[in-house]
């Protein structure tokens, strides 16, 4: 329940409430002779009112879920550690390094994957010579006993081998093979910038000091009210600025509610920064509270959290509930005010009469009227349009903005001809190292989309097209393709709309080409009229007519010119229809939701499980303790019959069965077998054929014994 | 009437504390001790930047730092540094103490502090304090160190280091180098907070039957990415009779 926007949000509803009803009760006053009786009425009217938006605001309140809090951390940091939570999200692949018990003196090379256990401190630090040495220890005495283990190293070709009293890890690229990691996992219990000490204090000069960083907390907002379903917004709420110094952690246990995770953990990566000699730190947590001490006030604890007050002005979901309820109930009333009036003249026969003139207000005669001319419904015709005006319609938000790691540009969604959501962008936008990749898109009220399949469909052209999903994010609308030439006779001065990094924008343009001879007649080219600057984000960005539709896509910006190409929309809608016929995604990739590990380590930190069903280099996986499990989730039930699998070349022969589990549940521990197999000595493919079980979970338990293996092509045949 | 009431509660709590508190042997003194350069601060500050920055025998509890409760056996004859400093190094201070004879005396250490309420604030975990058989007092004094007596009274050497972020390793050996005890001591991190003037707490039984004398305190510093490094720190231990005295 709400600390401070109840009693706020109960006030506001009952003042507005009394409000109308004051004015209708003037109203009623004036109009009729009110005897003692529709006095009481109205009073009780009144009452009814208020304690019915009462109850409701108190209800709305008391089932309102809590938001899904994200905290994202960005900073350089000398050192940091936390302590492993879940050890196979805290594996960490080495190589090029030695390895050596802590308080021994010498080492041995290594290269595998280190796989921190539960409990035990994971510590990155860039040494005097601008490397990373690595250490894992426990720090509490009950576990530190010489018998339990620290870490697992898993080696290729070897059996797992388990490492008690702490180790350390250096680099050593002269005597050991390979080359030392730059990007480190982190998963667990950590704070970043944990010891501030200027350059001449203490014996060790400076321990993780946070040099500079910003910290950013999202919540999304509710996605239901009452029964109505709602589009949740990823909503940014606080954005603080972490000067150097700063200590950052999710807040220690007696600040946390009851109910909450006191562990709560980060989960990110960091990435050496060999200028700086220290850390990029990228993490994130879904901790609700976040405990911050600002360089010059170490002893003063700051906090940020997301207050019912900002969630209630900041989720556009709640507004609109708020001035619903209001408007609707003020409808409500107007509409009830007509048939108390009815009621009372003809039941008790109280005839509307005009008030003594004494107490009448002074107008002229002429403009005095009875009040029953006026018009009625006036009123509530007001309040229902508010209503309206609130109502959270799915807007077309068409611009979307394309974000790859640290570049970003624009796209435009829409629907194609097929009914697939499409985003259609600028080929360089989603280009990296000479390939397409599926970047991270948001529209314009900040929520977030999945892209897949990108498709660059004219070699020719700087144009690329991704696959959208959800697919109920997207407008109905298409590129508009059949009125294109039209359009773009119409409008010599477009405008280019885009979604910047914090707001949207607009860019007034003048049309200077119809087209540029060397793309065939397919782009066209505008200047800035009026508006920031063209930039090198705008890239992919929409030009729009008049009525905001689309008439090209941009694929080159010169800033020092202010100009931009762009490729007519019919072009690109003849592609997409003439080179993408088929919906992106099928079977399985289509089907699969979510993925999980449950038993094994990824060995390459680039390539997640998902790989398994993308590509042929598939998914690289140690066994831990002999087995490999992974969950898939799908979207919705599906009558599963048959799960293949191929295993690489090395690993052939080492794998034992492939077990599988299903349920028309989500994953749990316990979920029921449907089949199982054993490959033929040699062969490079696991077929499983079993039964048609409906499920909406799976889950594959591989014995492997070897390390490490591949596994790609996963094919689910499916009934349904 | 209440004058005489008074007067009676006041001798009687005098005769009560004079029974209940340990009483110190019959050549303990009480000494007062010179401070000097004294300082409390809001904001962290500079600390000497030495390895071991705390010693004491006994266990410290968790309420507040009681200055008028240290002691201390005083071994030789001439001029003691008492060096205290608070773990976030916001307080810090010197006394300097004088013994005139060579025998050992177990003495109450006093001084007066101009800042002795806020001294009760920090928690007695939260000081270090060691004493340097020295004859200048200040924060690079050098000679054989001396544990303060505090807290519980149990046969056990604290050692408050400061190697920041490594991993520290403790160990006793008599004044050849023979070792005692069996095992080497893992040092372990104080946890939260401002870990400015010392990071980690060692805790080393003192051997049974030991003999007050002089000792070594051997420190294993090993660093992230380096090589573990040894430094042997002359003591004096005393024995565990003069620390129940």
């Amino acid at each position: 329940m709400s600390e401070l926007t109840t009693p706020i949000a109960i006030a506001s509803v009952l003042a507005i409430n009394l409000l109308l009803l004051a004015v209708w009760h003037a109203r009623w006053n004036w109009a009729v002779k009110c005897q003692s009786v529709c006095n009481s009425a109205i009073r009780k009217a009144a009452a009814a009112c208020a304690v019915t938006a009462l109850v409701l605001v108190a209800w709305f309140y008391a089932t309102l879920p809590d938001p899904l809090v994200r905290t994202s951390l960005r900073a350089n940091v000398e050192r940091f550690q936390f302590q492993v939570v879940a050890p196979v999200n805290a594996s960490q692949r080495v190589s090029g390094m030695r390895l050596r018990t802590i308080g021994e003196e010498k080492g041995r090379c290594v290269d595998g994957v280190i796989q921190p256990q539960a409990g035990a401190f994971v510590e990155f630090v860039r040494t005097t010579q601008g490397q990373t040495g690595i250490r894992v220890e426990f720090r509490d005495k009950r576990d530190d006993d010489g018998k339990t283990t620290v870490a697992v190293l898993l080696a290729a070709n070897k059996e797992p081998e388990r490492i008690v009293g702490g180790i350390d890890l250096s680099p050593d690229t002269g005597q050991c093979p390979g080359r030392p990691p730059d990007r480190f996992a982190i998963d667990g219990v950590a704070e970043f910038g944990h010891e501030f000490r200027a350059a001449d204090l203490g014996r060790d000069p400076a321990a993780g000091y946070l040099s500079e960083g910003w910290i950013s907390m999202f919540i999304t907002g509710i996605d239901r009210i009452l029964f109505w379903p709602l589009s949740p917004r990823l909503i940014q709420v606080e954005s603080v600025l972490l000067p150097a110094g700063s200590r950052v952690q999710a807040a220690p246990p007696k600040t946390v509610a009851k109910n909450e995770d006191s562990r709560a953990r980060w989960i990110g990566v960091a990435t050496a920064d060999m200028q700086q000699r220290s850390f990029v730190v990228d993490a994130s947590t879904n901790a609700r509270v976040i405990e911050i001490r600002l360089s010059g006030a170490e002893r003063e604890r700051s906090e940020l959290r997301v207050s019912d007050f900002t969630r209630a002005t900041q989720d556009g979901n709640i507004l609109w509930f708020y001035t619903s309820v209001v408007a609707i109930w003020g409808a409500a009333v107007a509409v009830l005010s007509d048939v108390a009036k009815k009621w009372l003249t003809t039941r008790l026969g109280l005839e509307p009469k005009e008030m003594p003139s004494s107490t009448m207000p002074r107008v002229s005669p002429s403009l005095r009227k009875p009040i029953r001319s006026r018009p009625r419904g006036t009123l509530k015709l007001l309040l229902l349009t508010f209503a309206l005006a609130g109502m959270p319609f799915d807007s077309s938000a068409a611009p979307v903005r394309l974000t790859a790691g640290e570049q970003f540009g624009q796209g435009w969604m829409f629907t194609d001809h097929a009914g697939v959501c499409r985003i259609v962008t600028a080929a360089h936008v989603v280009q990296r190292g000479g390939k397409l990749v599926a970047p991270v898109a948001a529209d314009g009220s900040g929520r977030e989309l999945v892209t897949t399949n990108p498709v660059q469909p004219d070699p020719n052209l700087d144009i690329a097209i991704l696959t959208a999903r959800p697919a109920g994010a997207c407008p109905v609308e298409g590129l508009g393709e059949a009125t294109a030439a039209q359009r773009i006779d119409q409008s010599p001065r477009p405008t280019l709309d885009f979604l910047g990094r914090t707001a949207r924008g607009s860019v007034h343009l003048v049309r200077r080409a119809r087209s540029v001879d060397a793309d065939g007649g397919r782009t066209l080219v505008f200047d800035r009229a009026e508006g920031p600057p063209i930039s090198q984000g705008m890239s992919g960005g929409a030009i729009l007519d008049g009525s905001g539709r689309p008439i090209a896509i941009i694929t080159h910006t010169d800033a020092e010119e202010n100009r931009a190409n762009g490729v007519r929309v019919d072009v690109i809608a003849t592609l997409i229809r003439t080179r993408l016929s088929q919906p992106a995604e099928t079977g399985a990739a289509q089907a699969v939701v979510g993925w999980s590990v449950l038993h094994g380590a990824s060995i390459d930190p680039d390539r997640s499980v998902d790989q398994i069903l993308k590509d042929d280099r598939g998914w690289t996986v140690a066994p831990l303790q002999g087995f490999v499990t992974i969950d898939a989730r799908f979207g919705n039930l599906r009558s599963l019959r048959s799960v293949s699998l191929r295993i690489n070349d090395e690993a052939r022969g080492r794998i034992r069965h492939l077990q599988i589990f299903g349920d028309a549940r989500p994953p749990r521990p316990d979920m029921p077998p449907i089949g199982s197999c054993v490959p033929a000595p040699g062969a490079a493919d696991l077929h499983c054929e079993f039964a048609a079980r409906p499920v909406q979970s799976l889950r594959l338990q591989m014995g492997i014994s070897a390390s490490p293996v591949t596994l790609s092509h996963l094919r689910l045949g499916f009934a349904d | 009437m209440y004058y005489l009431a008074a007067v009676f509660v006041t001798v009687f709590a005098a005769c009560s504390h004079w029974v209940v508190a340990p009483a110190l042997s019959q050549d303990s003194i009480r000494v007062l001790g010179e401070v000097r350069a004294e300082r409390l601060n809001d904001r962290v500050v500079k600390v000497s930047g030495r390895l071991l920055v705390g010693l004491h025998v006994g266990r410290e509890g968790t309420g507040g730092f009681r200055r008028d409760e240290l002691r201390a056996v005083l071994s030789g004859k001439g001029s003691f540094c008492l060096q205290i400093s608070s773990r976030d190094g916001r307080y810090g201070g010197l006394v300097e103490f004088r013994q005139s004879g060579n025998a050992p005396v177990d003495a109450g250490l006093d001084f007066v502090s101009q800042f002795r309420d806020d001294l009760v604030r920090f928690s007695a975990r939260e000081v270090a304090t060691r004493i340097v058989h020295s004859a200048v007092c200040d924060e690079a004094a050098t000679g054989p160190i001396l544990p303060v007596l505090r807290g519980e009274r149990i046969p056990v050497l604290t050692a408050l280091v400061n190697p920041g972020d490594a991993t520290v390793f403790a160990r006793l050996a008599d004044q050849d180098g023979k070792l005692l005890g069996s095992s080497r001591v893992r040092c372990s991190r104080v946890p939260e907070g401002v870990r400015t003037a010392f990071s980690h707490s060692c805790e080393l039984p003192i051997p049974q039957g030991w003999k007050n004398g002089p000792a070594k305190l051997l420190l294993t510093v090993d660093e992230i990415g380096g090589t573990p490094r040894t430094e042997d720190i002359a003591i004096w231990l005393p024995s565990l009779s003069s620390g129940e005295r």
